[in-house]
């Protein structure tokens, strides 16, 4: 701290604190004024004295840096020198004259051996080296001739030159010249080396020498050298061996005139006047049986020239096998069975005779040396397959495959193609290739694969099976007829198409035909994959062995399903009309005689029924035949309604239509049947957006009363149609007077029926009932009557089937219920309850509403549902046993008890009586009749009766008039009787006096 | 009394010292002469106490010497074979042969600008240069004296090292013991005021330049806040006035600040990376301090403390000895206020032996240079050796 921390007053002396604030800011002032100055401003000792201190550091520092320097430039120099100084010696030391030349080929530096060199070329003093030489050349013309320009030219190039010397010594020059023209030379002397050169020289002359005699004593062949002179220079001792020359004429200098003059031989290889250039070849064979000798004469440069010498017998024997040899392969190779070619840079340069065979040509000569694109068919194959087949050679050394190759006139044959090269690494040098001929292969082949093609495409399924029956294969059609591809078809058999809709017979019968004549055809339904059954048209073939074996049989098949619908369709529409889809009149012949042929073996009646449209004609006419077919098709569709499945109903044209109807031989029911007709065309018809009426006339003719045969009732059944539009229109007429008759009557009585309810003419009477075992009464049946006012009572045999026929029996048995639930609570409130036992019919109970209704009838009259039963027909009932179960459990839940009426007549399910809840059992009054007569009506009581126990069912007999079936019905323990012996049905009134009464009808 | 020690080897030729302590001038002047034997075209040099009557001096020293070459200065002290003295002449003798030389004397420093002051030197030294023909400044000396009241020696030491090229230089200021009135330089015969003497010097034998000081910078630190730099005054430190602020710093009586307490308590400057030492003259009446060096506004001081003058003496003098081999002569600049504190602290005598054995011969100045810096408290020297140096 510059100021030691000392503040120099008390803390609280104000003017102390100022004091010393001023006396702070003074040393601060100093300090910056100090900080402001430039060391260098003039007239401050006190700068001089701190820049001389700074100089005083810089020198002081830079001193050290240039004493540092040049102590290593000392030390860079004292190495220059060393090295300097290594370098002298060095070059000093060296034996050969060295030298350093400036630009101006002074020299700069060298050494003693240059020196030497100088003097011995001559003083140098200091002359360049240049001058020196050239003088010493100038001294020596021979050398200034060649040495000179040399030297001058050699000077400072790369290179070497020698030169001779003055003093007889050879100097080796070696120059350079350097990148700042400085030329270093060196400078040898060569002269002993020199020598030492040629005494080498000489050494390996002789050396040389040595080694071809040695080399000429070792060789099998005999060689003889002679120079210019004919002289022998050089010779082995094989030679004179085998020429059988003497050996005191085999030294140097023998002349050939010596030789020849000892040996015939040599007279004949070398005849004097032979031309030194000459040269010769011959072939000698002393002996038949002796060595072959081979003997040349051939010149040499220099004028000589040699004569050699070899036994050859080994040789030509060799020959001689090779020979027999080749002509054995040749033979092979001529007489292969397939083609052969050794092809050297894809030309032939063998071909065998099979292969000129096979491409067409007249010999193997006529193709060796051409090219093998002339087997291709065009050049692009002869390219592309010899890149394929080389490339394999290159790749795997060996090729092989199937290509079609073309004959000399063109035409194309198949080849399976083989080859190897000589040499795996150059297969396009040299190869052989091997041509078998497979175009029979081929074609067969291809004939298969047009085969399978056809069979693949063809339109028909086709199925090939093996002789066990399985499937082998298949084609498309097969596929797309029956639904199974070859996967799930092939190995099973054509089993797995049976439609089941022919019997065993029908494929026993297939098959002895195929087993007969080896062949089946004919129209069979099969099933589809799908599950439907389809006709087809299938024809089967027995494909045999030779020895008879099966092979397979070959089936083929068309789905024939659209063709028999159409037959179908044809065949509909010859018997149908096409408006109305009616029979026709065709078909209607067809269908009477069915019909008549039946309702006559069952001594039945067949109605036929001549409709014919009233004011159709009208209609056709003012409202276009547009609204006229519908009116027919509208016509069609009511008559339909109003008639039975097994009715035919067609339409002869027009507006006329014929009915048949089957029938019982009743009037009635045949009558019932044109009134619902007639009806049924009074309602209008909306067509159009008009409502128009049509009704129609009828004419009937019955069979068999009328006629038996089709055109006959026809006949009739228009006559009576006639007959009926004279009535009036809308009606209908018998043929049959009689018939008209009733069918009137009829009519009148169902008119009188439907206003007797409303007339009040029905009244009800009440048959009463007995328990058998005490003899009290137990209930009553309630009867419905008819006073007719114009006929008086009418028996209920005849009103109650019309009024059933009419369903005017519905507001009847209403009106019998109402009426009978009403009595029953009279009698109730009266103190006198009495159960009342109603009829109902199916009709009524079939309609739906029939639980309402009952319910709605005990509502109103009050009457207690206990006091209530309901008698239903067996028959009735078990017509549609299951429907009634509910109806029957909703009457049982109102309370009202329910009873089946004529029981044994009808087809009861024992299961349904069961779940049926009734509560009683009415035996039918036929058993009863005879039941002291017939064991049997006897049994069926008695099986009645006792089952009647076992389901705690009672049981009532109806129509007990005698006492005789009393008693018995007694025995065997029936519940309830009812009859003419016990009472007949008696009036309301009779019934209430008898209740009042006490009194017990007798 | 002459102290006469040993001439060099071979005699005559040689550097010679010698002393009087004769109060007489003319006595002493004589006694100095003979036992330095001028007159043989040699150089002198004399350091004169302040005592003897400058006038009387002058013609005594010019009787004794003759046309000798003759330079030196008042002392606050003289230093020589007898160690410190008062009162007395010192003074040696360079035989020609020992040394080649040029002299010269600049007057009116007072009025001379830096410039002429450089040309000066440069003079003497391009002199010596042509009798020589080339000078090798590894061989040269420069040696000045001059007047201690000038308050001009910064600007001289550092023109004349400047001149001088690169020739070290080395030298004191001329003193009045302690009387702060009157010192003067010695050229030929004469003792001038307001002048400087410098010597420009080649010798056979190897010599040194050499300072040393014993004080280290404490950490008092004191800040001239106000001064007179031209005049070397310290008017006030720290803001307060010079005196009673460097007395507070001390611990101290203003009252009893004396030349005794400067010596022991100089300041010390740091310049660059060296410390240099500020010494007190005096104390002003009103209250400012008197340097002896340059001092200005804004400087800081430290306060210094004095390690052992004795043995920083010896240090310096054997590595001189070290330097130049067996020591011949050192001619000595020592400053008063060193004296002053070995006489505080009695080892006068000790150092003043150490002097004598070393062959000192100088005196004891109002400030020193060395290399071209003015500086205090210090011991500069140059200290020539026996043999010649090797050619």
């Amino acid at each position: 701290m510059i100021l030691n921390g000392d503040i120099r007053c008390a803390s609280d002396d104000a003017q102390g604190l100022l004091e010393e604030l001023q006396r702070r800011d003074k040393i601060i002032d100093a300090l910056a004024y100090q900080v402001e100055r430039s060391l260098n401003d003039q007239g401050r000792d006190y700068g001089l004295l701190q820049t001389t201190v700074v100089l005083e550091d810089q020198i002081r520092q830079r001193t050290e840096e240039l004493t540092a320097a040049l102590e290593a430039l000392g030390e860079v120099s004292a190495r220059a020198t060393a090295a300097r100084l290594q370098l002298e010696t060095a070059v000093e030391n060296i034996s050969d004259g060295f030298a350093l030349f400036d630009p101006e080929d002074r020299v700069l530096l060298c050494n003693e051996a240059f020196r030497q060199l100088d003097r011995l070329a001559g003083d140098t003093g200091n002359r360049p080296l240049g001058d020196v030489l050239a003088e010493t050349a100038g001294r020596d013309s021979a050398a200034g001739r060649t040495l000179l320009p040399t030297l001058r030219a050699g000077r400072g190039q790369d290179g070497r030159c020698e030169m001779q010397l003055p003093s007889g010594q050879a100097l080796q020059i070696r120059e350079h010249r350097m990148a700042d023209g400085c030329l270093v030379g060196i400078y040898s002397d060569v002269t002993d080396l020199k020598a030492e050169e040629a005494r080498l020289r000489q050494r390996e002359l002789a050396h040389k020498s040595r080694l071809l005699q040695s080399t000429l004593d070792t060789i099998d062949h005999g060689i003889a050298v002679f120079d210019a002179e004919q002289r022998l220079v050089a010779w082995n001792l094989r030679y004179f061996e085998l020429l059988e020359l003497p050996l005191d004429l085999a030294q140097a200098g023998s002349s050939l005139d010596a030789l020849r003059a000892v040996s015939r031989t040599m007279t004949r290889l070398c005849p004097p006047g032979l031309g030194t250039l000459a040269r010769i070849s011959r072939f000698e064979q002393t002996l038949p049986a002796g060595p072959v000798l081979e003997l040349a004469r051939f010149p040499m440069p220099d004028g000589g020239f040699v004569i050699s010498a070899s036994d050859i017998t080994s040789l030509k024997a060799g020959e001689e096998r090779i020979r027999h040899l080749l002509g054995q392969q040749r033979a092979i190779f001529d007489n292969a069975h397939v083609g052969i070619i050794l092809a050297d840079d894809r030309k032939m340069l063998d071909v065998n005779t099979r292969m000129a065979e096979i491409f067409g040509y007249d010999s193997p000569a006529e193709m060796i040396g051409q090219l093998t694109e002339i087997l291709y068919p065009s050049r692009q194959d002869y390219l592309s397959v010899g890149g394929r087949i080389y490339g394999e050679l290159a790749r795997s050394g060996y090729s092989e495959g199937d290509t079609c190759m073309a004959r000399k006139d063109g035409s194309p044959v198949w080849i399976r193609l083989s080859g190897r090269p000589l040499e795996v690494s150059t297969p396009l040098a040299g190869s052989i290739w091997v041509f078998t001929d497979i175009t029979p292969q081929r074609e067969q082949q291809a004939q298969l694969e047009l085969a399978q093609l056809v069979f693949n495409h063809s339109n028909e399924a086709l199925m090939v099976t093996d002789a066990e029956n399985r499937i082998e294969s298949i084609n498309t059609a097969f596929t797309t007829i029956t639904g199974y591809s070859a996967a799930e078809a092939v190995g099973r058999t054509p089993g797995m198409l049976r439609s089941g809709q022919h019997d065993a017979d029908f494929y026993r019968a297939m098959w002895e035909t195929l087993e007969r004549e080896d062949r089946w055809e004919g129209e069979i339904f099969d099933r589809h994959k799908s599950g439907r059954i389809y006709p087809k048209w299938l024809t089967i073939r027995v494909v045999r062995h030779p020895d008879r074996r099966v092979a397979h049989y070959v089936a083929a098949f068309s789905d024939i399903s659209v063709r028999k619908a159409a037959e179908e369709k044809i065949q509909y529409l010859a018997h149908h009309d096409a408006l109305t889809g009616l029979p026709n009149r065709v078909l209607l012949r067809d269908r009477f005689e069915q019909m008549y042929q039946r309702v006559s073996r069952g001594q039945r009646a067949l109605a036929m029924y001549f409709l014919d449209l009233d004011h159709f004609k009208r209609i056709n006419d003012t409202l276009g035949h547009g609204i006229g077919d519908e009116l027919l098709i509208a016509v069609t569709r009511r008559l339909t309604q109003c008639l039975r499945r097994s009715d035919t109903i067609s339409r002869l044209g027009g507006d006329e239509f014929i009915i048949l109807v089957e029938g019982d031989e009743s009037v009635r029911f045949f009558a019932s049947v044109a009134e619902k007709i007639c009806r049924a065309l009074e309602a209008p018809f909306e067509l159009g957006g008009q409502a128009l009426t049509s009704t129609g006339t009828l004419g009937i003719a019955v069979a068999p009363v009328d006629g038996t045969d089709f055109d006959t009732l026809m006949k009739k059944a228009d006559m009576a149609m006639y007959h009926a539009k004279g009535l009036g229109r809308g009606a209908f007429s018998f043929f049959d007077v009689g018939m008209n008759k009733d069918s009137a009557d009829r009519l009148a009585l169902t008119t009188r029926l439907r206003n007797a309810l409303s007339a009040g003419e029905l009244r009800l009477v009440y048959q009463p009932q007995f328990a058998l075992d005490d003899g009290r009464m137990t209930g009553v049946e309630a009867l419905m009557r008819w006073r007719s006012s114009h006929a008086g009572e009418i028996s209920p045999g005849q009103f109650i089937p019309l009024a059933e026929e009419t369903g005017l029996i519905v507001p009847m048995g209403e009106w019998a219920l109402h009426e009978s639930c009403r009595m029953a609570r009279n009698f109730n409130d009266a103190g006198h309850p009495l159960r009342i036992a109603v009829n109902v019919s199916a009709v009524q109970i079939h309609k739906e509403d029939f639980g309402t209704t009952l319910a709605a009838v005990l509502r109103d009259t009050g009457a207690r549902p206990s006091c209530i039963e309901l008698e239903l027909t067996e028959s009735t009932l078990m017509k549609d046993a299951a429907r009634f179960i509910d109806l029957i459990a909703s009457v049982r839940a109102l309370g009202i008890s329910v009873a089946i009426d004529d029981f044994g007549t009808g087809y009861s399910s024992l299961a349904y009586l069961k779940r049926f809840q009734v509560s009683k059992l009415k035996v039918d009054r036929s058993f009863v009749q005879d039941i002291t007569d017939d064991e049997e009506d006897r049994a069926i009581a008695d099986a009645i009766v006792r089952m009647g126990q076992s389901l705690k069912l009672r049981v009532i007999a109806e129509g007990v008039e005698t006492r005789a079936q009393l008693d018995y019905l007694t025995g065997i323990g029936c519940h309830e009787a009812q009859g003419f012996l016990l009472s007949r049905p008696i009036e309301m009134e009779a019934l209430q006096r008898m209740m009042a009464g006490g009194t017990r009808p007798h | 009394m002459i102290a006469n020690t040993h001439a060099g080897d071979g005699g005559v030729s040689g550097i010679r010292i010698g002393s009087s302590c004769s109060d007489d001038p003319a006595d002493a002047s004589r006694e100095l002469a003979a036992g330095l034997l001028p007159g043989d075209g040699g150089l002198s040099i004399v350091f004169a106490s302040s005592r003897f009557a400058p006038d009387a001096l002058a013609g005594s020293l010019r009787a004794a010497f003759g046309d000798t070459p003759l330079i030196g200065c008042t002392t606050a002290g003289e230093i020589g074979p007898g160690g410190y003295h008062e009162g007395s002449l010192s003074g040696a003798h360079f035989a020609p042969g020992e040394i080649d030389f040029e002299i010269g004397l600049l007057e009116d420093l007072e009025h001379t600008d830096a410039r002429s002051m450089m040309v000066f030197a440069q003079g003497l030294r391009s002199r010596l240069q042509a009798r020589l023909g080339g000078l090798d400044n590894e061989h040269c000396f420069a040696f000045m004296l001059v007047d201690g009241l000038s308050s001009r020696e910064e600007s001289v030491s550092r023109a004349f090292h400047d001149g001088l090229g690169g020739i070290p230089l080395t030298g004191g200021s001329a003193g009045d013991e302690l009387s702060f009135t009157d010192t003067r330089v010695i050229f030929g015969g004469r003792l001038v005021r307001n002048a400087a003497v410098l010597l420009v010097a080649t010798s056979r034998h190897p010599f040194t330049l050499f300072k040393t000081q014993h004080f280290s910078p404490s950490d008092t630190r004191l800040v001239v806040t106000a001064a007179i730099p031209e005049k070397r005054i310290v008017t006030e430190i720290n803001g307060c006035p010079a005196a009673p602020e460097y007395a507070r710093a001390l611990g101290m009586d203003p009252a009893a600040l004396s030349p005794h307490v400067f010596a022991a308590h100089p300041v010390v400057v740091r310049i660059g990376n060296a410390d240099f030492v500020r010494s007190i003259q005096r104390v002003n009446p009103d209250g400012s301090l008197s340097f002896f060096c340059a001092i200005d506004r804004g400087i800081v001081f430290r306060m210094a403390r004095g390690e052992d003058i004795l043995a920083n003496l010896d240090a310096a003098l054997i590595e001189a000895t070290a330097k130049v081999g067996e020591v011949e002569l050192i001619l000595g600049c020592d400053c008063i206020l060193r004296l002053l504190e070995c006489r505080a602290r009695n080892i006068v005598d000790t150092v003043g032996a150490r002097m004598a054995a070393s062959r000192v011969v100088g005196f004891n100045t109002f400030g020193e240079q060395y290399r071209g810096m003015h500086i205090n408290q210090t011991f500069t020297g140059i200290a020539f050796g026996r043999r010649p140096a090797a050619s």
